[in-house]
């Protein structure tokens, strides 16, 4: 009962209060409002800074991944000039077994050459590598040559002599000839031992001797490509792609005027004059390209491309059309002045939609299996329409065309360059990711004076004809 | 028919799934839709009108921050009482934290005088809670008006059980005391309501 008596009290402050409502003051949504606009351009500006590390991050890697691959063809190169360089000596006077020669026949075992020559002499198995297998477990290299090779070494080169010893070595020709044959004993305990200090063994073959054709080997130049990749050498290959990144108009854009700075405005208002805070947006693209290879290492390439530039502000103003409905609007547009007024602050999507033409030029730095190319060119944007959308819904959207009338230019140039890492599936597909950048050579608008930049990851799926 | 007409108009699940794409004409429906009777809610929990929206307020954008993961399990309003009442026992800890909570040793309770709340209207009462000690108007406003338990409330607030009832006692007795001296003063002026 006690209980019950008790809970009467409870009860009545329950009740008292089941129905109550109050009115908050108007600041506290917009308050809420305020704190909502800053979440939303947080997670937006996340957005962005995650497309510019990755975009960041891909042109590292592929600056990276060429440095290393012009670092390995330099020091091919640089071992080519050297070996051509020792071909002109006279290999008699040096020590026959020595650290030069032992350095290189390793180089010649290591390098394609070997493996060259040995598909030349017909060896199908291993010969260099088994050499150099001896070499590596520290055990003797024996390295037979007649007195007629002895003679002719200077012709052939040291890298040669060493493919001819691996050959040799390979068929056994050494076991058949019935010719003395000097031998040297490599170790690598004693890299440095002179062939005067090594006994000579007088070694009687028996058999028929066997011709053993010595040719001296053509070392294959790097960058040439093999016969499954001089596929791509045909020329022509078309694609389709896209791309996704930050638009940053490199411009401030928040436009919130009082109704007394509003009623001094020009009818021509550029936002830069009033504006507090510097934004970011987003751009894509997407397009169809056709490129053509017109030198073992340049490519040229053209297309058809949509794309589209969005960017958020905030603004108080609207513009009215002329059923007096207000309209979303910036202060960076022409408008005459009578036709726009205050509202309360909302946040405005303006997107800028182009057809842009490409022409670029490509320096393939790899051309395998995965390839490396370096673009860079420009490209012609024809404005095609501006939409500015009021992202409450509140206010009709706005949209307007290229023209004498418009406040944006019809024709802008941009400059591109772009790093493109491909991948090559098939003989006929290859796809592509292309880290860039987009600079404007020209403002947006007419009355602009900033130019937009866009940074951007691309992909792209190409059928090589 | 304005915005905020339609969106008095617009389903709960509607107006949920509208704030979870981040459509602002959602939110502020939502916030229209929930907003006053929260507000009373934060005038118990405050001190002030001004403590009550900055509580109002705070609570709101948790609101929409994580109306994500709001699955539908209970009601819309019950969901967003939780969360305000969350924002404002936050707030009210941090004064907590300054000046504990302790047992009332004595608090002398006369159940038999009874005061009628009829005659008050829900602002004086508001104002009559306000000046009660930080304390004891958290426990008394989760256990009188919310309906939790001194168990859940010990448990919330991050005190004892015994404490939970001897504040809510004090409580009590302050409101008391409270509602008969406004009363009488009503009858001095011969004014049975405000």
């Amino acid at each position: 009962m006690k209980n019950s008596e008790n809970r009467k009290f409870e009860e009545s402050w329950e009740k008292a209060f089941s129905d109550a409502e109050m009115n908050p003051s108007e600041k506290v949504w917009d308050g809420i409002d305020l704190h909502l606009s800053k979440m939303e351009s947080g997670s937006m500006k996340r957005r962005v800074v995650f497309y510019q590390r990755l975009a960041a991050a891909s042109i590292l890697f592929a600056l990276l991944a060429g440095g290393v691959g012009l670092w390995n063809w330099a020091t091919k190169e640089g071992q080519l000039l050297e070996t051509v360089v020792q071909k002109s000596k006279p290999i008699d006077k040096e020590p026959l077994v020595d650290g030069n020669i032992q350095k290189e026949m390793t180089t010649a075992i290591n390098g394609t050459s070997a493996s060259k020559l040995s598909e030349e002499n017909s060896i199908q198995k291993n010969s260099p590598s088994s050499l150099q297998e001896k070499g590596s477990k520290g055990k003797s290299i024996e390295k037979y040559v007649t007195p007629k090779e002895k003679g002719s070494r200077h012709l052939f080169g040291s890298n040669a002599l060493a493919s001819l010893v691996a050959a040799e070595e390979q068929n056994g020709i050494a076991n058949e000839k019935n010719e003395n044959f000097r031998l040297t004993h490599l170790t690598r305990e004693c890299p440095t031992i002179s062939s005067e200090e090594l006994p000579v063994v007088e070694i009687k073959l028996t058999g028929e001797p066997t011709r053993t054709v010595a040719q001296a080997k053509r070392f294959k130049e790097p960058t040439v490509a093999s016969k499954n990749e001089q596929k791509d050498d045909r020329g022509w290959w078309a694609s389709v792609g896209g791309a996704a990144g930050n638009y940053n108009p490199n411009t401030s854009v928040s436009t919130n005027f009082s109704q007394a700075q509003f009623a001094g405005l020009p009818s021509s208002t550029s936002a830069a004059h009033n504006s507090s805070e510097a934004s970011t947006g987003t751009a894509f693209s997407y397009g169809v390209n056709l490129g053509k290879k017109v030198a073992k290492r340049w490519v040229i390439v053209t297309g058809v491309n949509y794309l589209n530039q969005s960017i958020g502000y905030n603004s108080n103003i609207a513009s009215l059309d002329i059923n007096n409905r207000a309209q979303a609007f910036v202060a960076d547009l022409n408008a005459n002045s009578s036709n726009l007024t205050t509202t309360t602050p909302y946040k405005i999507n303006s997107s800028n939609e182009f057809l842009s033409i490409p022409l670029q030029a490509g320096f393939i730095l790899l051309d395998k299996k995965i390839g490396l190319q370096l673009n860079a060119g420009v490209s012609s944007d024809f404005f095609m329409k501006n939409t500015l959308i009021d992202e409450g819904g509140k206010l009709a959207s706005y949209s307007q065309g290229a023209g004498d009338n418009s406040a944006y230019r019809t024709v802008n140039w941009t400059g591109l360059a772009s790093t493109e890492l491909s991948y090559r599936i098939s003989n006929h597909y290859r796809v592509s990711l292309l880290p860039g950048l987009r600079y404007g050579f020209n403002p947006v608008l007419k009355s602009g004076t900033t130019f937009p930049v866009i940074w951007d990851v691309g992909f792209r799926f190409r059928y090589l004809f | 028919m304005s915005k905020h007409q339609i969106g008095f108009m617009q389903s709960e699940k509607e107006l949920v799934e509208g704030c979870a794409k981040g459509e602002r004409s959602a939110q502020k429906a939502l916030y229209d839709r929930y907003c006053r009777k929260m507000m009373v809610m934060c005038q118990r929990y405050a001190k002030s009108t001004q403590e009550a929206e900055d509580i109002l307020q705070e609570g709101f954008i948790k609101v929409f921050a994580s109306i994500k993961s709001f699955r539908g399990e209970s009601q819309l309003s019950t969901w967003i009482t939780r969360i305000i009442i969350n924002t404002a026992l936050n707030t009210q800890r941090q004064k907590l934290y300054l000046f504990p909570m302790v047992d009332v040793a004595h608090v002398s309770i006369r159940e038999e005088e009874e005061v009628s709340l009829s005659s008050f209207h829900f602002s004086e009462l508001i104002a009559i809670v306000q000046t009660l000690p930080d304390g004891c108007r958290i426990v008394f406003n989760l256990f009188a008006i919310e309906g939790f338990s001194h168990k859940e409330i010990a448990e919330m607030v991050g005190i004892s059980e015994g404490t939970s009832k001897s504040q809510y006692s004090r409580a009590k007795s302050l409101l008391r005391s409270k509602l008969e001296a406004g009363k009488k003063k009503y009858e001095k002026f011969g004014e049975s309501k405000i």
